[in-house]
């Protein structure tokens, strides 16, 4: 069981949504689809959910390409959405009723869901009456409707408060341990780091990055060294050839281009008695590989267009 | 499969609508008006029954006394008022009398004859003098008795110059007179009704269909606006969706029309029991004539009502016409509404909804105006004098088969029976291939739209969209 995306390109008018994405899916549990705003995150998610059609490429999901309105598949999406009027059972049965749930199974899974979200006290109530964590939650039970195998969680976690990020992330661990597929697209580069085990990022409708997040750090190496110490350092570790990165009340972080550099400075401090009370030599986050993959990028496409322009002259 | 799921659509969509404040509160409103109308026509045709017609002479009977002073010489007139005691008077006593009767509570009442003019001619007065007290006569009865008097003393003037009583009846034959055109004749209730039906019918039609069509395009773009529809979509294709949608608002439609229907039955029929009792059977003729407001022009015709409307509108008693008048509104329900369907889907936020629909108002209004007026112009043209009004106009015609006209004109022309059947079957077909064109368009375009974001699209641009695609 897997979903194959292969060569996907979307265009509107003259702007390229999503330019030839590509990525495989074949293990349960969370992939990460990440992206500046305006992306094509949300296009290719419904690209993905036979929401939208394609120019061009394939989408397939246990091997049969992806039909429209296919079915079996939960969708929370970043703009939420329920029937502002209508009271939350009565639209939770027909969201039911729509992923082809007879009536006494959907009520066992919206009794199942209510109660698990915290959330039988509204049943009753209408959409507008409820705060704005109480509807996402109504709309991530509408999602885990029907037990789908394919999720595609959109910022599952933005706009709830502590108790209720945790409230969501423990159903998503759930999900996981159930062997789901799980899509997410987040700005919160800490929950991707929790969850995903693989990432695609994007950047103008183009593929910046895709891989297994381990490998990719690990491919990236360390080279951050995070620094804190009862004396000054500063000079000796620029004698080490090391560059500043971000100097906060944590420690001094620097960039390394290799780890002999961090070995030199720490025996320079010690030979100079400066111990050090913290010394880290560890990978890139997720957010500063994001940000430096996304800007590097940038400069690339802005640079071949200059020199097109140039051609073109 | 391109229709999976418009089942729970179509039932989730009936019973949220029929649930609506919106949907019970017009509906009661359009019942409570009609009960209303039916309890006025009621309460009109029984005080019109006693106070004009008078039913039998027992209600006559509280006019004790008629105190008679007659200056003229036709004498004793009086004679056939058996159930009105009647006593002559002399003018000197007159002026006495009159002011007992004035002030006095007794039901009597004095009736003055007199000649006003020379001998070459003048007129005879019949003055009545009424008490001041309202309850020891009332003005029903005082106007029986004058219309009596005014009979009688008509009748004995004939008879006193010598014409013998069939003659008299003779004389006293109503006449009347009408322009017609030889193997056209219509009778005045026909006439009526060659006006009124095409307009009554124009106006409801246009009523349930442009009103649905609206509540469709806001549910449309109410879904698409709240971003429900990323979630439907997920399992039910969008054409699924507005097909479902339209269709549940169709059988919203009929049950609407079903209830007020029920309702105006009822109440007819509740009217006409209670009229049934109280005043015998002729009082339910009388309320629904004047239900139908024409009452005066029956009498005219000189035929029973319920001939005369089987004559008038022999679509309402014809099952195959029946089964066109459900196909056309059928169509012209499907034409508006999925239009209005695609112009929801092509709005991105809701305040721009008014907007949008300003083109499909137009075609429908316009619609409406080609079916609404031209049965005005017809009245005019009829009561100018001129050729009277059975033949449809050009705007007539051209509103039965013109497509945005024709599902509110088409029905009337059925129920007047003012079509044949070829010309109903083609006008049928001309909205029929522009309901499937309309459904084509939907089919092409819609599933874009529905996801697409930014200002308010046009119809024009949804069409050349999809001549793009």
């Amino acid at each position: 069981m897997s979903l194959t995306v292969q060569n996907v390109s979307k265009t509107y008018g003259s702007f390229r949504a999503v330019d030839c994405l590509n990525f495989d899916f074949g293990q349960s549990g969370v992939f990460a689809l990440l992206g500046t705003n305006g992306a094509g995150k949300t296009t290719s998610i419904r690209i993905i959910l036979g929401m939208l059609s394609k120019d061009s490429g394939t989408v397939e999901w246990k091997g049969e390409p992806i039909r429209p309105a296919q079915g079996g598949i939960g969708y929370l999406a970043e703009d939420r959405g329920l029937y502002p009027k209508i009271d939350i059972i009565n639209q939770m049965y027909f969201f039911a009723s729509i992923k082809g749930l007879k009536k006494s199974r959907a009520k066992k899974e919206i009794d199942y869901w209510f109660e698990r979200l915290g959330i039988d006290e509204y049943r009753s109530k209408k959409a507008d009456q409820l705060s704005k964590g109480n509807q996402q939650k109504v709309q991530l039970a509408a999602a885990l409707i029907g037990n789908p195998e394919l999720i595609v969680l959109d910022e599952p976690l933005s706009g709830l408060d502590p108790i209720n990020a945790d409230l969501f992330k423990s159903v998503i661990r759930e999900e996981i341990a159930k062997d789901k597929f799980i899509i997410m697209s987040s700005h919160q580069m800490n929950i991707i780091e929790e969850f995903c085990s693989d990432i695609i990022i994007m950047n103008r409708g183009k593929t910046v990055l895709n891989g297994n997040l381990n490998k990719i750090k690990k491919e990236e190496g360390r080279v951050n060294l995070l620094v804190k110490a009862d004396g000054d350092f500063m000079g000796l570790a620029s004698e080490c050839g090391l560059r500043l990165k971000e100097n906060t009340p944590n420690g001094v972080c620097f960039t390394v281009r290799e780890e002999a550099q961090a070995h030199a400075l720490m025996k320079k401090m010690l030979e100079a008695g400066v111990p050090p009370i913290k010394f880290e030599l560890r990978e890139p986050t997720l957010n500063e590989i994001f940000i430096e993959r996304v800007e590097r990028f940038t400069e690339t496409e802005e640079n071949g267009e200059k020199g097109e322009e140039k051609n073109e002259v | 499969m391109r229709f999976k799921g418009w089942k729970s659509i179509f039932s989730f969509t009936y019973l949220q609508q029929v649930k609506s404040k919106g949907f019970i509160v017009s509906t009661i409103m359009i019942c409570v008006l009609i009960i209303a109308i039916a309890v006025l026509i009621g309460v009109l045709s029984f005080s019109g029954i006693e106070d004009i017609f008078g039913g039998d002479d027992s209600e006559i009977k509280g006019l004790d006394t008629l105190y008679i002073c007659n200056e003229t010489k036709v004498p004793d007139f009086d004679a056939s008022l058996t159930d009105i005691h009647c006593i002559s008077v002399e003018k000197s006593e007159l002026e006495q009398l009159l002011e007992t009767v004035k002030t006095g509570d007794k039901a009597e009442a004095v009736l003055h004859v007199l000649y006003e003019g020379g001998d070459e001619g003048g007129n005879v007065r019949l003055k009545f003098y009424r008490p001041m007290n309202k309850d020891a006569v009332s003005d029903g009865y005082m106007e029986y008795a004058a219309s009596e008097c005014r009979s009688l003393y008509k009748t004995a003037l004939l008879t006193s110059l010598g014409i013998d009583a069939k003659d008299v009846e003779l004389a006293e034959t109503v006449f009347s007179s009408e322009i017609l055109v030889y193997g056209e004749e219509l009778s005045e209730f026909r006439e009526m009704l060659n006006i009124v039906v095409p307009m009554l019918f124009a106006a409801v039609m246009f009523m349930f269909i442009i009103s649905y069509a609206q509540i469709i395009a806001q549910s449309v773009a109410m879904e698409k606006t709240s971003r429900v529809i990323e979630l439907l979509i997920t399992s039910v294709r969008p054409l699924a969706i507005v097909m479902g949608k339209v269709f549940a608002m169709l059988l919203v439609v009929l049950t609407q029309i079903l209830i007020i229907g029920a309702v105006a039955g009822a109440a007819v029929g509740v009217i006409s029991l209670i009229a049934m009792s109280v005043g015998g059977g002729e009082l339910v003729n009388t309320g629904i004539n004047a239900a139908q407001g024409l009452g005066e022009a029956m009498q005219a015709a000189d035929i029973s009502w319920q001939a005369e409307i089987f004559q008038a509108a022999p679509g309402l008693f014809d099952p195959l016409s029946i089964i066109a008048l459900i196909i056309i509104f059928f169509l012209g329900f499907l034409f508006y509404a999925l239009l209005a369907a695609l112009i929801g889907a092509g709005i991105s936020r809701s305040e721009d909804l008014a907007t949008g629909m300003q083109p499909l108002a137009f075609i429908g209004i316009l619609g409406f105006f080609l079916s609404y007026f031209p049965a005005a112009f017809n009245m005019g043209y009829a009561s100018g004098g001129g050729d009277v009004s059975a033949e449809p106009n050009f705007l007539m015609i051209l509103a039965r088969y013109l497509p945005i006209s024709s599902p509110f004109a088409l029905p009337s022309a059925i129920v007047l029976g003012q079509m044949g059947a070829a010309e109903i079957i083609i006008s049928t077909l001309i909205l029929a291939l522009l309901t499937l064109g309309t459904m084509m368009l939907v089919a092409k375009v819609y599933e874009n739209i529905i996801l697409y974001s930014g200002s308010a699209l046009k119809l024009g641009q949804i069409i050349k969209m999809a001549k793009n695609k």
